[in-house]
């Protein structure tokens, strides 16, 4: 027997809201209730998530081709002069207008590796840029992985990818209020492998 | 109309206003038709907002916590406000994922002779939802492929690079129409290469099997 549901059916543009977790905080209790009692939304959701996911794959790995024909032809095309000139004046640049207070303050960077003992795991100032470094050693070789950041609630409250070769670089993300979150590291296809805790700011 | 009819939604353009403060009195008197009626109601929309979070591992035994949960709090008073019943239970939920994934970090540290850095679900338990899920990533490879370099563009920005609509449309000289189109029409196609290939999530199988 169908079950009631509450309120209005979310359409076609808020389920792909909802799939991709770009809800905001005023919608997301109304929309969660519906979906607990609404097959119809349920369904719309669930077959989305399918799209979205698949999409996001597919992307990713659509996305490393083109880079690979690039490395190839830079091979035959040096454009070290290019580069070096733009240094250059890169330098020029910094001595004639140097650094001003004020500016927005570097990434912090985040080596995100297993540990063992208490606590939660890497500590990381409140809003400041993060720069998260996660360790891959032994996961499965794929030429990129997701990422996501998710608060103490599950809530994801950022997500990308991240290119095996970047790993050591690490990855951007915007500043966090003070809280506990968890980074995961993820397949293309989204099969989650890996996940760090990090506590930011006044949570230490 | 008898209390458990009122439950049923009338037709898919009226929504019927629940019964919730009849169904908390019989949960609460210990009547076995308030449980099941509540079980009933829920238990879907419990599984499906676990299943999102968790995949299949352990599905059965989550949602039963959770239930008995509800169930416990309606029969111990803490419903004051059986109207509330919906949020009520989304609040459970939402306790037990958070609770679940503190649980499963700080198992990993207890564990010492276990990676710390292992998953929170096991995959390979699900094998039948990989394969899926790979099916899936081939017929989304297939749309991409067959539309054109601006569109592909522009999934490519929007599903990967989560780029906003607006962000899109800007940097590549679109109307807000033209960006939602090409949306509509790679979705539409994904439906149509899939329509006999793709299949429901075990969750809902399980839910048209019962």
């Amino acid at each position: 027997m169908p079950a009631p549901a509450n309120g209005r059916h979310l359409d076609g543009e808020e389920v792909l809201r909802y799939s991709m977790d770009e809800v905001t905080a005023e919608e997301l209790p109304r929309w969660e209730e519906h979906l607990l009692t609404c097959d119809s939304c349920r369904s719309a959701v669930s077959e989305c998530d399918a799209h979205v996911t698949a999409m996001r794959s597919a992307a990713a790995e659509l996305r490393l081709a083109p880079r690979q024909r690039e490395r190839r032809r830079r091979a035959f095309f040096p454009v070290l002069a290019p580069a070096a000139a733009a240094l250059a004046l890169l330098a020029v640049f910094a001595l004639v207008f140097p650094p001003r207070a004020g500016r927005a303050p570097a990434a912090f960077a985040v080596h995100l590796a297993a540990t063992r003992g208490p606590g939660l795991g890497e500590q990381a100032p409140a809003r400041t840029p993060l720069l998260l470094q996660p360790d891959l050693t032994g996961l499965p070789a794929w030429s990129s992985y997701g990422l996501q950041v998710v608060d103490s609630a599950g809530k994801p409250v950022w997500r990308g990818s991240l290119a095996a070769s970047a790993a050591a670089r690490g990855v951007s993300i915007p500043p966090l209020a003070p809280g506990v979150y968890f980074a995961r590291i993820s397949s293309p296809q989204g099969e989650l492998y890996r996940e760090y805790g990090l506590e930011v700011g006044g949570a230490r | 109309m008898s209390e458990r009819e009122a439950l049923e939604p009338e037709t898919d353009d009226r929504l019927a206003e629940p019964a919730w403060q009849g169904l908390v009195e019989r949960v609460q008197s210990g009547e076995a038709s308030g449980l099941e009626d509540l079980y009933r109601i829920f238990s879907s929309g419990i599984r499906f907002h676990l299943y999102r979070r968790f995949g299949s591992q352990d599905l059965d035994d989550k949602v039963h916590d959770i239930f008995l949960i509800v169930a416990q709090a309606i029969r111990g008073g803490e419903l004051r406000e059986p109207e509330r019943l919906m949020g009520y239970v989304r609040t459970v939920v939402r306790r037990q994922v958070a609770g679940y994934i503190e649980t499963a970090v700080q198992l990993r540290r207890k564990e010492t002779d276990l990676d710390p850095g292992m998953p929170l679900s096991d995959s390979r338990s699900d094998p039948e939802r990989s394969a899926i899920e790979r099916q899936n990533v081939e017929l989304a490879l297939r749309v991409l492929n067959g539309v054109s370099k601006r569109d592909r563009e522009v999934l490519i920005r929007f599903y990967l690079k989560e780029q906003t609509p607006l962000e899109i449309c800007r940097d590549m000289g679109l109307t807000e129409t033209q960006f939602r189109l090409i949306k509509s029409r790679a979705k539409a196609r994904f439906g149509e290469l899939g329509k006999s290939r793709l299949r429901l999530p075990a969750f809902l199988r399980r839910k048209a099997s019962s």
